[in-house]
């Protein structure tokens, strides 16, 4: 049975301890690729979380089964399934972010995050963990892609989820290289904040646990 | 290694679970595909949907894959196939809708494109609302966006000299190959499709 406090530690390594764009990044090859709108950020976030969470169930499901021999093998073939169904459930029904993603959603098989989440996680825990794991580490993705996006399309092209803002762009941040410069600018702000938060909340347990009341108070104030 | 401790050995295991993890797979993959196939019918509706923003009737003037059809393609100097129609349908407004396949693009390979030929009293005016329809090999054609494609329309023939897209050379030949085919094809079509 899983505990809430599973949920949560699981969720706050998904979406930002270990959040897979800005914290590890992984799947770069994508978040450069596409995320010149914010749109194809958030649609190439959700199918990235639609493969993780059914290739996570199906793999933390039959992970007493696969052989450690063969497992890459099997799980790159869970995987290449779940693209496939993803790909033909797109091209049906959302036919203009199939064509949108073009090329980099077949890649989606070779994607770090979920070979990833698949070696390090979905092999070791309970289904439902594994489920809770997909879904927050591309969650995670699904923030960085779109928060990534709305900065490059914003700059780039004026535009705000395909709404106007203004006539003033600056085709850089459209560009491959616009993207390198937003990644590294997102990457490195994303681990100042986080570092300073946990150091805060570091130094908030410490004094807790070994100062007096308004020894802690005053640290807290700090 | 005997028969009976192959079977009994961890590599049988290995082969059995990997091949029943891809015989399922496959199984589940052919029902997905039966239920959400999409076939050419839909693909022409949705391509009218984009141009027009609304569904239009339309009648089927060329099939290539129809039985007895006369294919059309165009080949250049060394008698090498530059493009061919893949497709020509007679819309309700009176124009034209083809897709047509231009080869000799990068490594080989080939890029269709959908396009609308526009008619007024039953003569040819021009080409309009390129679009990619599909491609092979070609790596770069994330270049031909839309507002590099509507420069693609008008009624005279392509060549690298007009029509160029700087950085994907080859993919622009094809391109250009399959537009020149689509317009040798809709001047057939003056005066009415037979």
């Amino acid at each position: 049975m899983m505990k809430p406090a599973d949920i949560k530690k699981i969720g706050m390594d998904g979406l930002l301890r270990n959040n897979p764009t800005f914290r590890l990044v992984l799947g770069t090859c994508p978040t450069l690729a596409l995320t010149t709108a914010a749109m194809n950020g958030i649609g190439m976030g959700l199918a990235v979380t639609f493969v993780l969470i059914f290739s996570n169930v199906i793999i933390s499901a039959l992970r007493k089964v696969i052989p450690n021999e063969v497992r890459i093998p099997a799980f790159v073939l869970i995987i290449a399934t779940f693209v496939t169904l993803l790909r033909m459930l797109l091209d049906k029904f959302i036919p203009s972010l199939y064509e949108s993603m073009g090329v980099y959603l077949p890649l989606i098989v070779v994607n770090c995050i979920i070979l990833g989440r698949a070696e390090s996680f979905a092999s070791k825990n309970p289904v439902l963990n594994s489920a809770f794991d997909g879904l927050f580490t591309g969650l995670g993705f699904t923030w960085a892609l779109t928060f990534m996006g709305v900065i490059r399309e914003v700059l780039g092209a004026g535009q705000i989820f395909g709404y106007t803002l203004w006539d003033f762009r600056i085709e850089f941040f459209s560009s491959s290289a616009g993207a390198f410069f937003v990644y590294g600018l997102c990457v490195a702000l994303f681990n100042l904040i986080y570092t300073k938060v946990e150091s805060h909340f570091h130094r908030v347990g410490f004094a807790k646990k070994y100062m007096t009341a308004p020894e802690a108070a005053q640290e807290e104030a700090k | 290694m005997t028969v009976k401790a192959f079977f009994k050995s961890k590599t049988f295991v290995c082969i059995v679970v990997l091949l029943c993890i891809a015989l399922v797979a496959g199984a589940l993959l052919s029902i997905m595909n039966d239920l959400l196939f999409v076939d050419d019918a839909e693909r022409v509706a949705r391509t009218v949907n984009n141009i027009y923003g609304q569904a239009m009737d339309y009648e089927i003037v060329y099939d290539e894959q129809a039985e007895g059809q006369v294919i059309f393609a165009q080949t250049n100097d060394q008698g090498q196939e530059t493009g061919r129609i893949n497709n020509a349908y007679l819309l309700a407004d009176g124009n034209y809708l083809v897709k047509s396949t231009g080869l000799q693009g990068y490594k080989q390979g080939s890029v269709s494109v959908w396009c609308v030929a526009q008619f007024a009293n039953d003569r040819f005016v021009a080409l309009s609302d390129v679009s990619v329809a599909d491609y092979d090999k070609q790596t770069l054609m994330s270049k031909f966006t839309k507002s590099v494609l509507d420069g693609f329309g008008g009624n005279q023939p392509y060549d690298l000299s007009n029509h160029l897209v700087s950085g994907a050379t080859y993919s622009t030949n094809a391109v250009n190959n399959a537009l020149n085919v689509a317009l040798a094809y809709v001047k057939t079509l003056e005066g009415g499709a037979e």
